[in-house]
């Protein structure tokens, strides 16, 4: 008897110290969603009190002197990506403003410490280009720029984990894409179409940003499609008359669930092949010969390209996307 | 005398129970070795890069075969000959493009359970082209210009393997069709990609069994002059399916979600195909390239509606020309 006493006992202790343990690590820091929209008010307030950032000026200073000794100028999908991320960011975080209820929003919290943290290194390396702006040699200055831009990098990689991240939750947690879309409002349909701005958006961000890394290849297709890529998505307007297209919206929908599925053969193309790679190979524009550095090198180019591009009469599967979204949100 | 009976049973359980436990080690290993379907993959990329007339030197054998037959008194074999290298060549056009689509195919657990014919399948295809180039080997340098059995005897060795070829090119394009069904999953998997890999496997399904046919009837024992070639039909009419895939219908899979009138037109192919397929495909295209105008409506098409419309838009997409 004294035995089983002993063992439930332990079986007892066990059970509570598991639990004590699940407790302080696995539920983490958790946040209200009144924290939580305090948080992220806080970060749009600072981003849209800095004047440079405001005017989208920070990324002007990119620029870096060339072999010729002359300013480069600078790319102006910068902008345009981190502008799209951040308007989303800055139109999506009031939502936490008008509910009571909790969810676990660990993942938003730490995506927002990150942004907030690369801000500031951003900020930092800003400032140490400025100083050095007139008063140092070309190469001192190139090497801050290059600091300045990988720092810039990051900011966009960072603040796109966020809005993704408070997407997820506004569709989980919020239940925002819960449309019926043969009878969609107008607010229905414009969260919509952000929803799907930001999709392509990234999709662009792949390239210029991730794969590319901010460098220019005015000479490739795909680097080009993508910054008209997104200013075409950037350009399609909010929905501000009331309208009944709902069948449109049951075939866009169906459209958008097949291209998601796309999007993974073109992850896994880009996981195997960089544009930024192929082009400053030493072998760009001869796919068969840069087979012997990375196999299938013509495969993954021309999946790559059938996405953003296209060929021949056809479009890139994003351009008929947004060909169908512009005349939707006419 | 009981005392050593009974030692000699026990010893012979114990040997049984050690070769059970060995053979249930070994299932076990053998249930337990991880599948491994990226090789089916580099199966279709070797293959891609290994078709019998890719090579320029078994090309020219093949040319040269062709030539002695031509000028030989069994010329009558040179059509089946040309047709031949014209589904071969074929063949090579559609590896290269399911190659397209297998280096995305996930490796979901249909892909882990099925990929093992096609990998298989492709690589024993690799041993009948070496038959295949050695008997073109030996016409190259053993013919004597006064011995057309010995040609004879050499062309029906080819079409042997040729025909164990296309059994096995059988095999391999009906299980890339399953996986590619159930494995790829971008804008081109829909109805007009799906009815185009139906249509490779059965085409190749009705030449393979034309050939079949034709190996039995035209053996080395029996009398030349019963030979006969029919088989000029499908092979046309294969030849401008691949064609049209190539162009068309790679146009029409591009296009499928985008455009309706696309979508409605496999729609009706599919709803004639999905229930009469491969057993009807020959009289579709037989029908065709015999250009019959009035088509007399069996009793293997009814059940459709609308069989003139639907039997025309079916005819074209299989490559049949217009009635």
């Amino acid at each position: 008897m004294l035995k089983v006493r002993k063992s439930l006992l332990v079986i007892l202790f066990s059970m509570i110290l598991f639990a004590s343990a699940f407790i302080m690590f696995g539920c983490g820091d958790s946040v209200t969603t009144a924290q939580l929209f305090e948080r992220l008010d806080n970060f749009v307030v600072k981003i849209n009190a800095d004047d440079g950032f405001l005017q989208y000026n920070r990324f002007k200073e990119f620029n870096k002197y060339n072999e010729e000794g002359t300013l480069e100028e600078i790319d102006s999908n910068y902008q345009t990506t981190i502008k799209i991320a951040l308007d989303f960011v800055e139109e999506y975080y009031i939502k936490y403003g008008l509910i009571n209820e909790n969810y676990n929003y660990s993942v938003i919290v730490e995506n927002l410490s990150q942004v907030e943290q690369s801000y500031d290194e951003c900020l930092e390396n800003y400032n140490n280009l400025l100083a050095v702006k007139d008063n140092s040699s070309q190469l001192i200055y190139n090497g801050f720029a290059l600091h300045y831009q990988s720092a810039c990098i990051d900011f966009i990689n960072k603040v796109y984990d966020l809005a993704f991240s408070i997407k997820d939750s506004l569709i989980s947690d919020l239940k925002l894409m819960d449309i019926n879309f043969t009878k969609i409002s107008v607010d229905e349909a414009n969260t919509y179409l952000d929803f799907v701005r930001l999709d392509i958006a990234n999709d662009c961000k792949k390239i210029l940003i991730n794969d590319c890394k901010g460098v220019k290849f005015v000479d490739n297709s795909i680097w080009t499609s993508c910054g008209t890529i997104l200013n075409n998505i950037y350009a399609i307007n909010d929905i501000t008359l009331t309208y009944q297209k709902g069948e449109q919206f049951v075939f866009i929908n169906s459209i958008i669930t097949k291209l998601s599925k796309e999007r993974a053969n073109v992850n896994k193309a880009l996981e195997n092949f960089s544009i930024y790679n192929y082009v400053t190979s030493g072998q760009y524009g001869d796919l068969a010969s840069y087979e012997a550095i990375v196999p299938d090198a013509t495969r993954f180019y021309a999946q790559i390209e059938k996405y953003y591009v296209g060929a021949g009469e056809n479009q890139s599967y994003l351009n008929k996307l947004i060909e169908q979204l512009t005349s939707l949100y006419k | 005398m009981e005392e050593e009976k009974k030692k000699f049973n026990k010893k012979w359980l114990i040997v049984i129970a050690i070769l059970v436990l060995i053979a249930i080690i070994v299932v076990t290993i053998i249930l337990c070795i991880p599948g491994n379907p990226k090789s089916a993959v580099e199966a279709l990329k070797k293959e891609e890069k290994s078709g019998l007339l890719q090579n320029s030197t078994t090309q020219s054998l093949y040319d040269n075969f062709e030539q002695v037959v031509a000028e030989s008194s069994i010329s009558s074999y040179s059509q089946e000959m040309q047709d031949v290298e014209t589904i071969l060549l074929n063949i090579e056009v559609i590896v290269d493009k399911y190659t397209d689509y297998a280096i995305f195919f996930e490796e979901n657990e249909y892909f882990y359970d099925n990929y093992k014919p096609l990998t298989n399948s492709l690589n024993e295809i690799q041993n009948y082209k070496s038959e295949i180039v050695s008997e073109l080997e030996t016409v190259k340098n053993e013919y004597n210009k006064d011995s057309s059995d010995f040609l004879r005897k050499s062309w029906i060795n080819v079409r042997e393997n040729f025909v164990n070829m296309l059994d096995k090119y059988c095999t391999a394009f009906s299980t890339y069709r399953d996986i590619f069904l159930n494995s790829y999953f971008g804008l081109e998997q829909n109805l007009a990609s799906s009815l185009t890999v139906n249509a490779v496997s059965d085409y190749l399904s009705v030449i393979r069994d034309d050939f079949k046919d034709l190996a039995k009837k035209d053996t080395a024992d029996k009398n030349f002059t019963d030979y006969s070639y029919s088989n000029r039909v499908i092979t046309i009419a294969f030849d401008t399916f691949v064609t049209k895939t190539d162009q068309e219908i790679s146009g029409d899979i591009n296009n499928y979600y985008f455009d309706e009138t696309i979508s409605q037109k496999y729609e009706k192919i599919n709803s004639f195909y999905s229930v009469y397929n491969q057993k009807n495909l020959y009289q579709v295209i037989s029908s065709a390239y015999l250009n019959i105008d009035t088509i007399t409506f069996v009793k293997v098409f009814e059940g459709i509606t609308d069989n003139e419309g639907i039997y025309l838009a079916l005819k074209e997409f299989l490559g049949g020309k217009n009635a």
